[in-house]
C-alpha cells in the first residue's frame, strides 16, 4: 500500500472508532489492532507480541512518574485557600495598573500555572475567586472573562505542564529543557495580555471602574505574604529543575512533600482531602498515561506503515518553505481543536507532524512549544474548548458569549506564534542558557 | 428474567468493587512512590547515596498505578472520549445504547487481546524465574502480573459496562472525588 493509501486508511480509522466514541485509549488500540492486522496482515500472535512489548516499556518509562505527581501536588494545592491568597495577594500590586484588578486574571493564572501542569485547574483555581470579585466591582464582564479564558490556558505553557510531560516522552525531548523553553513565552503571551487589558481600559475607561483603595507600600509588601506559599513551591519545584539539582519527577516528589507540609502549615488539609486529592490524581494519571502509552503503540504501528518517512519525503517534494509548513500546521492544530482535547491532538498528530518537522530544520524543542501554544487555542474554542466550559459553569454566562468574550485573546494568542516562529531564540534561549541545549 | 437481572446487577457490583480495589492499589503505590522519591533525594542529599533502583521500582509503579485504576476510571467517567456524534444522540435513545454497547464490546476485545498477550508473558516469566537486571534482580511476574491484573479488572468493567448499557441503565457514576481538575 503506497503513503497515501496508508495515511488514509489511518485517518479513516481514527475518524471511524474516535467518531463512535469508543474512550481515547481503546480508540488508539484499535487503530493499531486494525491497521496491523488488515493493512499490514499480521498474524495475531505477532500483533499481540507487539503490542505487549511497547506497552509494557512505555507503561513503565520512569519519566511518566511526573505526571501523577504533578497532578497530585496541583490537587493537594486547588484544595486549599490558594485562590484567595493569590487575590488578596495581588490586589495591592495591581491596583494602580490600567486595568486594575482584571490584571490579577492573568497575573494569578501566571504564577498558578507555576505550580500546576494544568489549564482547567489553573482557570478553575483563579477563576473561582475573581469572577465574583470583578463582576461586584462593576469590571466589564466580557474583559474579565475572557482575559481569564486567555490567561487560564497558560497553565500548559508555564511549567511544570502535563502537556509538555506527554510531548517529551511522545518526541524523546528533554523534559527539563522543555520546561525551560515554555517560560520566556507564557511571560510574552502574558505580557501581550496585560498590555491589551491597560489599552482597551485606557481608551475606555468605564471597562474598569477606579480603584478607590489606597496601598502603602507596606501593604503591597505584606501582600507578598499571601503569596508566599505559590511562591515557595514555586522555588521548590522551578527552582529544583533548573539548577540542575533534581530531574522533573524528583522535583514533582518535591512538590507533593511541599504542598501538603503548606496545606497542614495553613491547617488546610485532613485525611479526608488528601484522600481526594489522591484519587483524582490516580484517575487523571491513569488517563493521561493509559493514552500515552497506547500512542506509543500507534506511533510503532505508523513506523511498522512507513507513514511518517513517507509523508516527510512526500511534503519534501513539495518543496514549501518552511515559514509555510508552519502555517499549515498552525490551520490544522486549529482546526483539530475546534473537535479534540489538547492529549488527543498531541499523541495522534505528532507521529506524522514531527518528522515533518524535523526535515524542514525545526528544532523539535522549539516545536514542543508551538504545540503547547497551538493547544492553548484549542481550549479558547468552541465546542470542544474546555476553559470555556470550565468559565461557563463558574459564570453561568452562556457558551457564545464567553467564547465571544475569548476572542481577543485567542488572536493575541496567534500574534504571539507568530512572534515565537520568527524569532525562536524567544523559546530557545533559556534552556541554551541553563542546560546548554 | 428476574434471575439474569439479580445476576447482572450482582456481577456489576462486583465489578465496581473491584474497580475500587484496584484504585485503592494503585493511590497505596503512588503513595509509595513519591515516598521512595523522597527518600532518594535525602539519601543522594545527605549521604551521597542511592537506593540504586529508583529508576526501576518508579517504573513498576507507574505501570501498575496506570493499569489498577483504569477500571474505576472509566466507570466513574474519567476517560476522555470524542463526544461529537454520542452526545448529539438522546441519552435515553436506543441510538446511544447500541453504540455504546459496540463501544464497550470493542475496547473489551481489543483489551482482552493484550491481556492474554501479558498472561503469556507473565506465565513465561514464572516459569522460567525471569528476574529483571539490576541490583534488586525483581522477579518479572510481579510488575507485569500488577499491569495484568489492573487489564483483568477493566475486562470484568468494561463487561459490566456492556450488561449496564444493554440494560439501559446509566452509563457512569458520579463521585466528586474523581473528577479531576488537572487533566487538560
Amino acid at each position: 500500500m503506497d503513503t497515501f493509501w496508508s495515511s488514509a486508511a489511518i485517518i479513516g480509522l481514527m475518524a471511524l472508532y474516535l467518531g463512535m466514541g469508543v474512550w481515547i485509549f481503546s480508540g488508539l488500540l484499535l487503530i493499531s489492532f486494525t491497521a496491523l492486522g488488515l493493512i499490514l496482515d499480521f498474524p495475531l500472535d505477532r500483533i499481540g507480541a507487539i503490542a505487549k512489548g511497547i506497552i509494557w516499556r512505555s507503561a513503565s518509562a520512569w519519566e511518566l512518574a511526573a505526571i501523577p505527581m504533578f497532578i497530585l501536588m496541583g490537587e493537594i494545592i486547588f484544595r486549599t485557600n490558594i485562590s484567595e491568597r493569590l487575590f488578596r495577594g495581588l490586589v495591592p500590586l495591581v491596583s494602580r495598573i490600567p486595568g486594575g484588578l482584571l490584571h490579577t486574571n492573568v497575573f494569578g493564572c501566571t504564577l498558578f500555572a507555576a505550580v500546576s501542569g494544568s489549564s482547567t485547574a489553573t482557570t478553575a483555581t483563579v477563576g473561582k475567586i475573581t469572577v465574583t470579585e470583578l463582576s461586584e466591582r462593576k469590571y466589564d464582564p466580557a474583559l474579565a472573562v475572557g482575559s481569564l479564558a486567555g490567561a487560564g490556558s497558560l497553565g500548559l505553557l508555564i511549567p511544570p505542564s502535563i502537556l509538555m510531560i506527554i510531548y517529551g516522552v511522545l518526541a524523546e525531548v528533554s523534559i527539563t529543557k522543555l520546561f525551560a523553553a515554555g517560560v520566556m513565552p507564557g511571560i510574552l503571551v502574558s505580557g501581550l495580555y496585560t498590555a491589551y487589558i491597560a489599552f482597551r481600559c485606557i481608551a475606555n475607561p468605564a471597562l474598569s471602574p477606579k480603584s478607590i483603595e489606597i496601598y502603602t507600600w507596606t501593604a503591597r509588601a505584606r501582600s507578598l505574604l499571601d503569596l508566599g506559599p505559590i511562591l515557595i513551591l514555586m522555588g521548590i519545584v522551578l527552582g529544583g529543575i533548573y539548577s540542575g539539582l533534581a530531574t522533573p519527577s524528583e522535583a514533582a516528589a518535591l512538590g507533593v512533600a511541599a504542598a501538603v507540609l503548606i496545606a497542614i502549615a495553613t491547617k488546610q488539609l485532613t485525611v479526608a482531602t488528601f484522600i481526594e486529592a489522591l484519587v483524582s490524581a490516580v484517575s487523571a494519571s491513569s488517563m493521561i498515561c493509559s493514552i500515552l502509552v497506547m500512542a506509543a503503540l500507534l506511533s510503532s504501528t505508523m513506523g511498522y506503515l512507513h507513514v511518517p518517512a513517507n509523508l516527510a519525503a512526500a511534503i519534501g517534494q513539495l518543496e514549501l518553505s518552511p515559514f509555510g509548513l508552519i502555517v499549515i500546521l498552525g490551520v490544522f492544530y486549529v482546526i483539530l481543536g475546534l473537535f479534540l482535547d489538547g492529549i488527543s491532538i498531541t499523541v495522534m498528530s505528532l507521529p506524522i507532524t514531527l518528522p515533518l518537522i524535523v526535515h524542514a530544520g525545526f528544532d523539535p524543542l522549539w516545536f514542543g512549544v508551538f504545540l503547547v501554544i497551538m493547544v492553548e487555542m484549542g481550549l479558547m474554542t468552541p465546542p470542544v474548548g474546555f476553559n470555556l466550559f470550565v468559565l461557563q459553569g463558574l459564570t453561568g454566562q452562556p457558551l457564545a458569549f464567553v467564547a465571544r468574550a475569548a476572542l481577543p485573546f485567542f488572536c493575541l494568542m496567534i500574534i504571539a506564534t507568530i512572534i515565537l516562529t520568527a524569532y525562536p531564540e524567544i523559546a530557545l534561549w533559556l534552556p541554551r542558557l541553563l542546560m546548554g541545549a | 428474567m428476574n434471575h439474569i437481572v439479580a445476576a447482572i446487577l450482582l456481577f456489576d457490583k462486583g465489578a465496581r468493587r473491584l474497580g475500587i480495589f484496584g484504585m485503592w492499589m494503585a493511590c497505596v503505590i503512588l503513595v509509595f512512590m513519591v515516598g521512595h522519591v523522597l527518600v532518594e533525594i535525602v539519601l543522594r542529599a545527605a549521604l551521597s547515596k542511592s537506593t540504586y533502583v529508583l529508576d526501576e521500582f518508579v517504573g513498576y509503579g507507574i505501570s501498575a498505578t496506570t493499569f489498577l485504576s483504569l477500571a474505576y476510571a472509566l466507570r466513574r467517567g474519567v476517560m476522555i472520549r470524542v463526544n461529537l456524534f454520542l452526545g448529539a444522540l438522546a441519552p435515553e435513545g436506543s441510538g446511544r445504547q447500541v453504540l455504546e454497547i459496540v463501544c464497550g464490546a470493542l475496547t473489551a476485545c481489543a483489551c482482552g487481546i493484550v491481556a492474554r498477550y501479558f498472561w503469556i508473558s507473565v506465565a513465561r516469566h514464572f516459569e522460567r524465574g525471569t528476574a529483571s537486571e539490576t541490583i534488586a534482580a525483581v522477579p518479572m511476574w510481579i510488575p507485569e502480573g500488577l499491569v495484568l491484573a489492573g487489564l483483568i479488572i477493566l475486562e470484568i468493567e468494561l463487561i459490566a459496562f456492556v450488561f449496564r448499557a444493554a440494560m439501559g441503565m446509566a452509563s457512569f457514576e458520579e463521585d466528586s472525588r474523581a473528577k479531576p481538575m488537572s487533566t487538560e
